[in-house]
């Protein structure tokens, strides 16, 4: 991806509710037309981030600066962001048309500009005709739309979006996330978004921002955060994976399980603990004999796309999905190529909350 | 245990009642089904039937009778013209006494009166009562919780003591009179005036407007706040723009709640006003109890019924959803 200025920064954010921490120490930047996604659990914090930026909450420590300017303490209503709110917040007293045309009206727009703006909302959302229904009637997607189209009409610089996917079904969110992605590269604007869903962060973001317990612990591509998380948080969050306590030998070897592994990570030191991670998809099924490990299949459970099988070997239980299937019970070796072993720093306790 | 001196049909009634109500609540239980449910109102029905619906029938035929049960509309001349009975006889006294023939407007002049107290004492309560909601309703303040029950608590007094109460302020020898004194300055009369009467009326009225407003502001979605916050409204425009026309039903209700009763006033202007004022609720009461006409009494219940009514509907009209007349 090629760089664009950076717009917003987080520097130093803290944030306390009666004596509770939410968030520790953020610092972040989100450059201009990026698609950035606030990942991780409930309560990790992601919220409070996007409320700060948005101004409905204000940090305890740290500012925040908008194209260099400090807009820590500057109310919403002087920020050239908008949100989509986790539950649309549509005005119910007023209609289509009114609550999309609500921020154009306070700007004092002359009425033409605003039908046609309005207009052209709709229009994108697939939503015209809409206009004179009262907001009630609309069904969860198409208040969804509406709420879209409420925020980008104002033409924000940023977008911010609070889990705005969340009280869809499964077909509906996966079509507007494209949506959602291809608008935002359509209409170039920034989008900071806000999700528990692992899935749907990888599918529409530029750069990830994984938290925990009020902290940032990585930020990076969909790729990087999957191929090389940095601790075993990350790991478990994005996707399944395989964790175990090894022990690095040397550069590009590492000890798990009994056995020497080749690996391609280095720079950990010598006979250092560390944390192994083995994506599912990662671990081949081998012949009895020829296999680094050899175990026994525990269960199958049939997944659609592919098999999962509880393979023992080694002392631990491996998680491994395969598209041929070993019956439960019979012997087989597993062997992992090199590259596919993601060696990270053994997590500390604190993070692990 | 206290003695209930009740004569002995009413206990029997009363018991007949419980039985035939226990009687259905367990065929109700036993079996759900094929039983018409209107039945199981009908101890309702018959209590609204004897309590609320015959009075009415009864008001309509005092109303439109004389003292010998003849029909007639006279009763109602005599809200217009309270001289009426009076003019007839002159009338028939031929030209001579015709300068006597005077319309007297008191009645007519009571009830405007009330109404205009009534409309006074709703703004007055809508004026102090919305902000008071607001207060209440604001999450981030502390106070607000306090504030509710304080609003609560003089309504757990009788309505009477109240209003004594405030005679005790008011009076010539009252608190504020005395405090006045002491501080040198001339004492003021504050009782038997329309103001001492609109006073006590907006304090026994007013939490029937903060509430129904208190509610509907307490319903509203914290979100939608931010949502036009983050739309550019700044506090005062969020207030015009979002607050305010989604707490109408609770404005209405409580206009509603408080209109009604004023305009019913009575007894409280008789306390606090000392009989300077009359309202129409007292001409209804001297009416009945004190000159014995029934029939007049009547017919003002009438107009008063039929006036509320109309008001009723036209609140109806402006909260079509009937969110506020469900408070009623």
């Amino acid at each position: 991806m090629e760089e664009s200025p950076r717009m917003i920064y987080l520097e130093n954010i803290s944030k306390e509710y009666d004596g509770v921490t939410v968030l520790s120490d953020i610092n972040l930047y989100i450059r201009k037309k990026e698609f950035v996604t606030l990942l991780g659990p409930s309560g990790c914090g992601k919220t409070t981030t996007l409320r700060i930026i948005g101004g409905f909450e204000y940090p305890s420590t740290g500012r925040v600066t908008f194209d260099g300017k400090d807009i820590t303490s500057l109310p919403p209503y002087k920020r050239r962001v908008n949100t989509v709110f986790q539950k649309y917040a549509l005005f119910p007293h007023l209609n289509v048309r009114d609550n999309i045309a609500f921020g154009l009206k306070l700007k004092k727009m002359p009425k033409n500009e605003i039908n046609k703006r309005v207009d052209k909302m709709l229009d994108l959302v697939n939503l015209s005709g809409y206009g004179k229904r009262s907001v009630d009637s609309l069904s969860g997607g198409q208040q969804q739309r509406i709420a879209i189209a409420r925020a980008l009409v104002n033409e924000p610089e940023v977008l911010l979006l609070d889990e705005p996917l969340g009280a869809l079904d499964l077909k509906l969110r996966k079509e507007m996330q494209l949506e959602l992605k291809s608008m935002q590269q359509r209409l170039g604007i920034t989008f900071l978004y806000v999700t528990h869903d692992q899935e749907e962060a990888l599918t529409m973001s530029d750069n990830i921002v994984v938290m925990n317990a009020g902290r940032i612990l990585q930020i990076g591509s969909p790729k990087t955060i999957y191929d090389e998380p940095k601790n075993a948080f990350v790991a478990n969050f994005i996707g399944e994976s395989n964790i175990i306590r090894g022990t690095m030998v040397r550069d590009e070897l590492v000890h798990f399980c009994g056995v020497d592994f080749p690996c391609v990570d280095a720079g950990f030191g010598n006979d250092k603990p560390v944390d192994v991670v083995i994506r599912p998809e990662d671990i081949v099924i081998v012949g009895e004999d020829i296999g680094q490990l050899t175990g026994t299949v525990k269960s199958v459970l049939f997944k659609g796309v592919h098999y999962e099988m509880m393979i023992e070997a080694g002392g631990f239980t491996w998680k491994v999905h395969s598209t041929t299937m070993q019956p439960a019970g019979s012997r087989v070796g597993i062997s992992v190529v090199p590259f596919n072993i993601h060696i990270m720093h053994p997590m500390k306790e604190d993070e692990s909350k | 245990m206290m003695d209930l001196q009740l004569p002995a049909w009413a206990t029997w009634v009363m018991l007949a009642g419980l039985a035939v109500f226990l009687a259905m609540m367990i065929l109700f239980i036993r079996r759900n089904h094929g039983m018409k449910r209107s039945l199981f109102a009908s101890p309702y029905a018959l209590w609204m039937a004897i309590f609320t619906i015959l009075p009415c029938i009864l008001i309509g035929y005092y109303a439109l009778t004389d003292a010998s049960g003849k029909f007639t509309l006279d009763n109602f001349r005599h809200f217009w013209d309270s001289n009426y009975a009076k003019n007839q006889l002159y009338a028939t006294m031929g030209e001579a006494a015709a300068p006597f023939i005077k319309r007297g407007t008191v009645n007519v002049d009571t009830l405007i009166y009330s109404l205009w107290m009534a409309f006074l004492c709703t703004v007055i309560c809508l004026v102090i009562g919305y902000p008071a909601a607001l207060f209440m309703a604001d999450r981030q303040m502390k106070l607000g919780a306090t504030l509710v029950v304080l609003f609560i608590i003089p309504m757990w007094m009788n309505f009477l003591l109240r209003t004594i109460a405030w005679m005790s302020l008011l009076e010539d020898q009252g608190l504020i009179n005395r405090v006045l004194r002491f501080l040198g300055f001339e004492g003021v009369q504050l009782m038997y005036n329309s103001g001492a009467v609109l006073l006590g009326m907006v304090y026994n009225f007013l939490p029937f407007m903060v509430f129904p407003i208190y509610n509907s502001l307490n319903k509203m979605d914290p979100k939608l706040h931010e949502a036009a916050q983050d739309l550019g409204c700044n506090n005062w425009k969020t207030l015009y723009k979002v607050t305010m026309p989604l707490s109408l039903p609770g404005v209405i209700s409580g206009i509603t709640m408080v209109f009604m009763p004023s305009v019913t006033t009575f007894f409280l202007p008789r306390i606090l006003g000392g009989g300077n004022t009359m309202m129409f609720g007292d001409l209804i009461e001297s009416k009945f109890l004190t000159e014995g006409n029934w029939n007049v009494g009547s017919a003002l219940s009438l107009i008063m019924m039929i006036l509320i009514m109309i008001s009723l509907g036209i609140l109806r009209k402006a909260d079509p959803e009937g969110e506020g007349g469900s408070m009623i």
